[in-house]
C-alpha cells in the first residue's frame, strides 16, 4: 500500500477507535492495536507503540477538560501514579524482554485475552451506583489527606469522599501501569477499578482521575518502547490524530445516546477483536 | 465557585486553589496543541514528498530510531526534515504529562504540602528513571 492511502487508512482508523473508545470509556488504543495487528498487518510492538501515542493524545486531550472542571482529584491521582508508574515500565520492559525472546504470539494471546476480560465489565458498568456515604479514611489516606468533594448535576449536591483501602488501591495501580506498558493500552479500566471499588471514590471522581492518570502510565511506557525502536510515528501520528479527533466526536455524541445503546453497540466489536488476536497469536486464519 | 463550563458550583477536591487546576489544565492543553500540530504538519510534508512509496518500508525502517541521538534530531530539525519534525512531535506527546507531574510538584510545594510535594517528586524521579536508564538499558 502507497503511504498517502496507509495514513489516510490509519487516520480513519483512529477516528473509528477514538470513537467507540470515548462513547465505551474503554480508551482508543484498545480498538486501535488490534486493527492495527489483524487487519494492517503491523507487529505487535509497533502496534502498542503507536497505541500508547494514542492514549497520550487522548488523555491530555479529556484529562485538560476534568481537570479544569475540577473533577479529577490531583493528589489520589499523584498519589496512585506511585505505583502505575513503575507499573508501566515493568509491563514495557516486560514487552521488550518477550520480544526479544520470540515470544510475541503470546503478548497477542493475552492482549486477546485482557480484551475479552473487557467485554463482561463494559456491559455491567452503566448498572453501577454510587454510594453517597463518603469511605471512611485509612491510616495512608489520612496521612495524604485523599479525601475531597464534587458537586453532581444529576443530584443536584455536593457529594464528599474518602479514599480507603489504599494499600490493595496502591497493588491494583500496579497491574494497571504494567497492562498499560505491555500492551499499550490506557489500561483505564483497571485504573478505574483501583479507583472506585478499592479507593471507594464516586465513578465520576474516580472516571475522570484515571483519565488523568493515564497519561503519566502511558509516558512511561512510551519512553521505553520509543528507546527500544517500537514508537513509529508514521504509525502514530495519524493514528493518534485521528483517535483525538474521534474521541472529541464521540464526547460530543455520548450525551444524545442511551449507556445500553452504546455497550450493546460496541461491545461485539471489542470481543471480535480479541477472538481474532488471539487467533492471530495462534497462528490461525 | 462554580465549574468552567458554568453548569454549577464546584466543590474542590481537596483544599488546592483553582489556579493550580487551571494551570495544569492548561499544561496538558497547550502540550497536546504543540505536539498534535508539529505531528500533522511533519506527516503531512513526508506524505507530501513521497506519498506512493511504499507503507511497508516505512513500517519495517522506523525513522524516529535515527533521531534518539539528539545531536541527530538537532541537525535533522535544523535542515527541515519531516522524520526529524515527526520525532521532535512524539517526544512533545510524551513530555506533557511529564510536565504535568512537574507541575504538580511545584504547586504542592508552594502551597505547602510537602507530603504531597515529595509523592510528586518520586513520581518525577520514576519517570526520568524510565527515560534515562530503564530504556536505553532495555535497547
Amino acid at each position: 500500500m502507497d503511504l498517502l492511502a496507509f495514513a489516510l487508512l490509519l487516520g480513519l482508523t483512529g477516528i473509528f477507535a477514538g470513537l467507540v473508545g470515548s462513547l465505551t470509556g474503554l480508551g482508543g488504543a484498545v480498538v486501535a492495536i488490534p486493527v492495527l495487528v489483524v487487519a494492517f498487518g503491523v507487529p505487535f510492538p509497533e502496534a502498542a507503540g503507536a497505541g500508547l501515542l494514542t492514549v497520550l493524545a487522548t488523555s491530555s486531550t479529556s484529562g485538560a477538560a476534568y481537570v479544569r472542571d475540577r473533577l479529577s482529584d490531583l493528589r489520589i491521582g499523584m498519589f496512585l501514579e506511585i505505583a502505575t508508574v513503575p507499573g508501566a515500565l515493568v509491563g514495557a520492559v516486560g514487552t521488550v524482554f518477550l520480544v526479544h525472546a520470540r515470544l510475541e504470539d503470546a503478548l497477542l494471546i493475552a492482549l486477546g485475552a485482557v480484551l475479552l476480560a473487557l467485554v463482561p465489565g463494559t456491559i455491567a458498568r452503566n448498572r453501577q451506583r454510587t454510594s453517597t456515604v463518603p469511605a471512611e479514611a485509612d491510616h495512608l489516606s489520612r496521612q495524604f489527606g485523599l479525601r475531597g468533594a464534587y458537586y453532581d448535576e444529576a443530584r443536584k449536591e455536593p457529594i464528599a469522599y474518602a479514599a480507603a483501602r489504599t494499600r490493595p488501591a496502591l497493588g491494583v495501580g500496579f497491574v494497571a501501569g504494567a497492562v498499560s506498558g505491555m500492551f499499550g493500552i490506557g489500561g483505564g479500566v483497571f485504573k478505574v477499578l483501583a479507583l472506585e471499588r478499592y479507593l471507594r471514590l464516586p465513578m465520576k471522581v474516580a472516571t475522570a482521575t484515571s483519565n488523568f492518570m493515564i497519561g503519566v502510565t502511558g509516558a512511561a511506557g512510551a519512553s521505553v518502547l520509543m528507546v527500544a525502536g517500537y514508537v513509529n510515528p508514521v504509525l502514530g501520528a495519524p493514528l493518534a490524530l485521528g483517535t483525538a479527533l474521534g474521541a472529541a466526536g464521540g464526547s460530543r455524541l455520548l450525551p444524545t445516546l442511551r449507556n445500553r445503546t452504546v455497550r450493546w453497540l460496541f461491545v461485539p466489536v471489542l470481543a471480535v477483536l480479541g477472538v481474532e488476536v488471539i487467533l492471530r497469536g495462534l497462528g490461525l486464519p | 465557585m462554580t465549574s468552567s463550563s458554568g453548569a454549577g458550583p464546584t466543590v474542590s477536591p481537596g483544599d488546592l486553589p483553582a489556579s493550580v487546576y487551571r494551570l495544569m489544565a492548561n499544561v496538558l492543553r497547550v502540550g497536546l496543541v504543540v505536539a498534535l500540530g508539529i505531528l500533522t504538519a511533519a506527516i503531512a510534508v513526508l506524505i507530501g514528498r513521497s506519498p506512493w512509496s511504499s507503507s511497508e518500508g516505512w513500517i519495517s525502517t522506523n525513522p524516529l530510531v535515527r533521531y534518539l541521538d539528539p545531536r541527530v534530531l538537532g541537525a535533522g530539525l535544523a535542515a527541515g526534515t519531516p522524520e526529524a519534525y515527526l520525532t521532535l512531535g512524539v517526544y512533545a506527546l510524551v513530555a506533557t504529562p511529564v510536565v504535568r507531574v512537574v507541575t504538580g510538584m511545584y504547586a504542592f510545594f508552594r502551597h505547602g504540602e510537602r507530603r504531597m510535594g515529595v509523592l510528586a517528586t518520586a513520581v518525577f524521579a520514576v519517570l526520568l528513571v524510565g527515560i534515562f536508564v530503564v530504556g536505553p538499558l532495555v535497547r
